[in-house]
């Protein structure tokens, strides 16, 4: 499968998943009205 | 990212940290880096599903590469890099969000 970034201008895939905080779930969708940045990292205690 | 925070929050963004770790790592990642503020998200189960649908999922690796993807109000993407290395840089990404807000 291609590993292409996704693409400014495209619509952002949503997403549901487990989260930290109070929420315990999170979806992109519920954030409309809101920007969103996403912050990936690779990996938690690796500093990457 | 936590330290600049209150800077994004001032702008009305919502900034999310997210891999493929489960939420019981991240609990316990945000321990040791004395807290954090924003919410995780685990990409853990089916692994790396979401990082797919954003092409930075690394199968060779079984993790994701770094990127900050920046999404509007619309739900549109404005703003995707891959940090290959080192830290983002958070006055670009808040000039960003500054023309979205």
């Amino acid at each position: 499968m291609t590993t292409k970034l996704i693409s400014v201008g495209q619509l952002a895939p949503d997403f549901t998943l487990p989260s930290t905080g109070d929420e315990k779930s999170l979806s992109l969708s519920a954030l409309r009205g809101k920007v969103v940045v996403l912050a990936f990292h690779v990996l938690d205690f690796t500093g990457t | 990212m936590q330290e600049n925070l209150s800077r994004f929050e001032a702008l009305n963004a919502q900034v999310l940290g997210i891999s493929v770790d489960s939420v019981w790592s991240h609990y316990a990642f945000a321990d040791t880096l004395g807290g954090i503020d924003f919410p995780m998200l685990a990409d853990f189960h089916p692994k790396g599903e979401v990082a797919k649908q954003y092409g930075i999922w690394r199968a060779d690796k079984g993790f994701t590469k770094r990127a900050v993807v920046i999404v509007d109000s619309e739900g549109i993407v404005r703003h995707s890099e891959i940090i290959e290395s080192g830290i983002p840089d958070i006055e670009q990404l808040l000039e960003i969000v500054k023309t979205l807000d």
